[in-house]
């Protein structure tokens, strides 16, 4: 096994690692509305950003990371890798999870990076009404 | 030893008075408009507008987890900056300023399910928003009872300078879908010192009502 090979690995262990690590469940949701379980590392925080309104303001910056591999074989199955959706007259891809208060939140993929590489795919949210 | 006046500085200078006064007329054209389009059988919530004053942090109020309670757009006045005319203007008693107060205008749009086949995108639900609002306070402040901010003979003139976007997402930041306009109006009025009594500019005071999140009042939502 290469070096590359163990670090592909030793990310989905660390993604998966819902014990005794930051790993996390969320569910994914592909474009035709099949939703699968997966874990991932998921982030909701407030970020200080500046719009060029004259003040700092604190913005939001969901994301989630995910192996690839997971969403490869995920159960069901799942249409591809996550891709951002701009066009309105289709359905965009879904992530939910929960926050610390056990709310669950739905969150449009807004943005999908995918590290070929390595087998992680950065996911870049935006709050979903629906 | 330094002469001291006997004389408390206990009044509004103009630029406060103009600043306000933007706000409570943008407040009450849009219930004003809200009325109108309700007797014309259109949605009011498209005439819809939510003043603040000096609230830089507007973003704030659409933080939270969808569904938002109030997606109206959010109008913010602000004073930037006034320089003085000094052709116009003596250096005791009454100086002619051009100040520039800037008009933002948030508009919010969350991503959401059309109900149908497809879906609702947030970032151009936020720039209509924003630029729906834009264009009702530039024709709010366009009126022609509003030539001079109803502030005579407080004001004299007043012009839209430039009307321009900001967007926070320059960074990966999408959490919630928030683009703003800003109409920057540059106004001419009068300042004077505190020694010399107006009493016709002392009636030009504002006083503004507020809702408990800093919301400017109507005049028509005071009961």
């Amino acid at each position: 096994m290469s070096l590359r090979d163990e670090a592909a690995a030793d990310l989905t262990a660390i993604l998966n690692d819902t014990v005794s690590g930051f790993g996390f469940s969320a569910t994914l949701t592909d474009q035709s509305g099949v939703a699968a379980p997966l874990n991932g590392l998921s982030n909701d925080i407030s970020q200080v950003i500046d719009p060029d309104t004259g003040t700092v303001v604190t913005g939001r910056n969901p994301t989630i990371g995910l192996s690839i591999s997971d969403i490869n074989s995920a159960v069901p199955a799942l249409d591809g890798l996550p891709v951002g959706v701009n066009d309105p007259t289709k359905k965009p891809w879904l992530v939910s999870f929960n926050d610390i208060n056990g709310n669950a939140i739905t969150y449009k993929v807004s943005e999908a990076q995918p590290d070929r590489s390595i087998g992680l795919i950065m996911c870049v949210l935006e709050l979903y009404n629906g | 030893m330094v002469n001291v006046t006997n004389i408390l500085i206990d009044k509004q200078d103009s630029f406060e008075i103009v600043r306000d006064q933007i706000a409570q007329i943008i407040a009450d054209e849009s219930v004003n408009q809200q009325a109108l389009a309700t007797s014309l059988s259109k949605d009011p919530d498209d005439w819809k507008l939510r003043v603040f004053t000096e609230n830089l942090n507007a973003f704030q109020q659409f933080a939270g987890n969808p569904p938002i309670e109030d997606v109206s757009p959010i109008v913010n006045v602000w004073f930037e900056s006034m320089s003085p005319d000094e052709k116009a203007s003596d250096t005791i008693e009454r100086q002619t300023y051009e100040g520039r107060f800037n008009i933002d205008c948030y508009g919010y749009g969350v991503s959401e399910d059309d109900g149908g086949t497809g879906h609702i995108a947030g970032d151009v639900k936020s720039a209509l928003e924003s630029q729906r609002a834009t264009r009702l306070v530039r024709n709010i402040l366009m009126l022609d009872v509003n030539y001079n901010l109803q502030l005579s003979p407080l004001v004299t003139h007043k012009m839209p300078q430039d009307i321009e976007i900001f967007q926070p997402t320059f960074d990966p930041q999408k959490g919630a879908q928030v683009l703003g306009a800003r109409l920057s109006l540059r106004v001419r009025y009068d300042e004077t010192a505190p020694q010399f009594d107006y009493p016709a500019l002392e009636e030009l005071g504002v006083t503004i009502t507020r809702a408990s999140d800093g919301r400017v009042y109507a005049k028509q939502e005071i009961v």
